[in-house]
């Protein structure tokens, strides 16, 4: 997960969203693909966050 | 053979002239000479062909004290300037013979009107013939330097008006410098065409940026000289600009018309060549004013467009961040609530089941009444599958089974 973009962890997750609102998916799956998709958020998150540290970070040494 | 002596023939010769000449009558002619002695003038009249300088007559004019006194009463400045070598006069005189001295005119009278037509007949052709020859604006069409500084003045050095000329340039009040030398050159008279053009002859003109002839004031035949065809034609063909000041309220002469600027005064052209250098620093200040104007929009500009990209810099990635953070909120949200609806929709589809299997279940078909049949252990659910050689058989209730024994079958 650590190697992932940001823009392909989304890619995923908005997949995972079609697919359950397709409803195409087995039972067996779903809470795996619920895991899966709140991992993916997870990971999202945290690469906002860097993102957003990194700006200020920027934005402090422009000043 | 007999002889008359000298003093009989000139007698006779007086008489002889006394008797055709009674009155005094005009006379048109140009003046060669004029010479002063004691008060009187003496004048050295001749007639040259129309198209050369060929002498075709010649006399002498005297113009004694008392008759100059009254012609100087009636043309006051004027007198000096008609009676002056190579001016065509209209004379009125008297023919006069001496035994002793010969023949003699004596001039009583002088017809100013005559000599300026004369004047204004000769700058006419003159004119029409530079204009013939495409000269008229020849030196108009040079361009002017920005600076003009190094002048090669056309004067007399005795003049007031160089003086006036030399001076006024030193004391611009804006600290121009000028480097002036004069051409010294005759400014009314018969010498003035020759000494002028050798002036502008001798002048280096890539050391100068511009000429300048100047004199004083004067009378309207004072300046005569300078309608000649010979100066006119040495400044149409001159390679930098001519300017004039040579004094005159109205008409321009030949030497004004083909120069490149005209100005009344020596001072005005002073003045000319000050406000010329004047207006070149101006621009050149305005220029420099531009620039440094130019230089600090520029400068506010990209100042401006800076604070503009810095803000965009600060602004739009946390929007950024803030849409994906909500997307990613909206998709966690979605994705938990797809699961339940999925979830939910398999549930009730399972309760359905349930419920049917509840419904089909055997006792609790019993407990609404039903029986079951058996016959050795096995449920008969049709007559035929009743085996005819027994008769006992098993009924079950919901609360207990009893055994039967088959009396009749429906048969």
């Amino acid at each position: 997960m650590a190697s992932k973009s940001f823009d392909k962890a989304f890619e995923q997750l908005q997949n995972i969203v079609e697919k359950l609102q397709g409803e195409d998916i087995s039972i067996d799956k779903l809470s795996t693909e619920l895991k899966k998709a709140n991992e993916l958020v997870k990971f999202c998150k945290d690469r906002l966050r860097e993102v957003e540290s990194d700006i200020e970070e920027i934005a402090n040494d422009a000043d | 053979m007999e002889a008359f002596s000298l003093l009989e023939v000139n007698q006779y010769i007086k008489r002889v002239l006394a008797l055709n000449f009674e009155d005094p009558f005009w006379v048109s002619c140009e003046i060669n000479q004029v010479s002063q002695s004691r008060s009187n003038m003496y004048l050295d009249l001749i007639e040259k062909a129309e198209d050369s300088d060929e002498i075709l007559a010649k006399n002498s004019a005297t113009l004694w004290y008392r008759q100059m006194s009254f012609i100087r009463k009636k043309l006051g400045e004027l007198t000096d300037s008609i009676l002056t070598d190579g001016v065509k006069v209209k004379l009125k005189v008297s023919v006069e013979y001496s035994e002793r001295y010969g023949l003699s005119l004596n001039v009583l009278d002088v017809d100013a009107s005559f000599t300026l037509g004369q004047f204004e007949l000769n700058r006419q052709k003159i004119i029409q013939k530079l204009k013939n020859k495409g000269l008229l604006d020849v030196n108009k069409s040079l361009d002017l330097p920005n600076v003009i500084q190094k002048v090669a003045v056309i004067s007399s050095s005795t003049a007031a008006g160089y003086q006036d000329f030399i001076q006024h340039l030193k004391s611009n009040t804006y600290g121009y410098a000028f480097d002036c030398q004069l051409f010294p050159a005759a400014m009314q008279g018969q010498n003035t065409e020759r000494e002028v053009v050798a002036a502008l002859r001798s002048i280096d003109t890539d050391n100068y940026q511009a000429v300048c002839i100047i004199r004083g004031g004067g009378s309207k035949l004072d300046l005569s000289a300078f309608d000649n065809y010979n100066i006119a034609f040495e400044i149409a063909n001159y390679p930098i600009p001519v300017f004039t000041g040579i004094g005159h309220d109205i008409d321009s002469t030949v030497t004004d018309i083909v120069s490149h600027h005209i100005l009344k005064t020596p001072t005005a052209v002073a003045d000319f060549f000050i406000d010329h250098n004047l207006q070149f620093e101006s621009e050149i200040i305005q220029l420099q004013q531009w620039i440094e104007q130019s230089a600090q929009s520029m400068l506010q500009d990209t100042r401006f467009r800076l604070q503009q990209i810095t803000s965009a810099i600060q602004t739009i990635p946390s929007v950024m961040l803030n849409t994906k953070r909500m997307e990613l909120e909206h998709a966690q949200e979605l994705s938990r609530q797809l699961a339940d609806r999925i979830l939910n929709k398999r549930n009730t589809r399972l309760e359905h089941i349930e419920n049917t299997l509840d419904l089909l279940d055997p006792k609790n078909v019993l407990q609404r009444g039903f029986a079951l049949v058996k016959q050795d252990n096995k449920y008969i659910g049709r007559l035929s599958e009743l085996k005819k050689n027994k008769d006992h058989l098993e009924i079950e209730f919901h609360d207990g089974t009893i055994k039967s024994n088959i009396s009749k079958n429906g048969e």
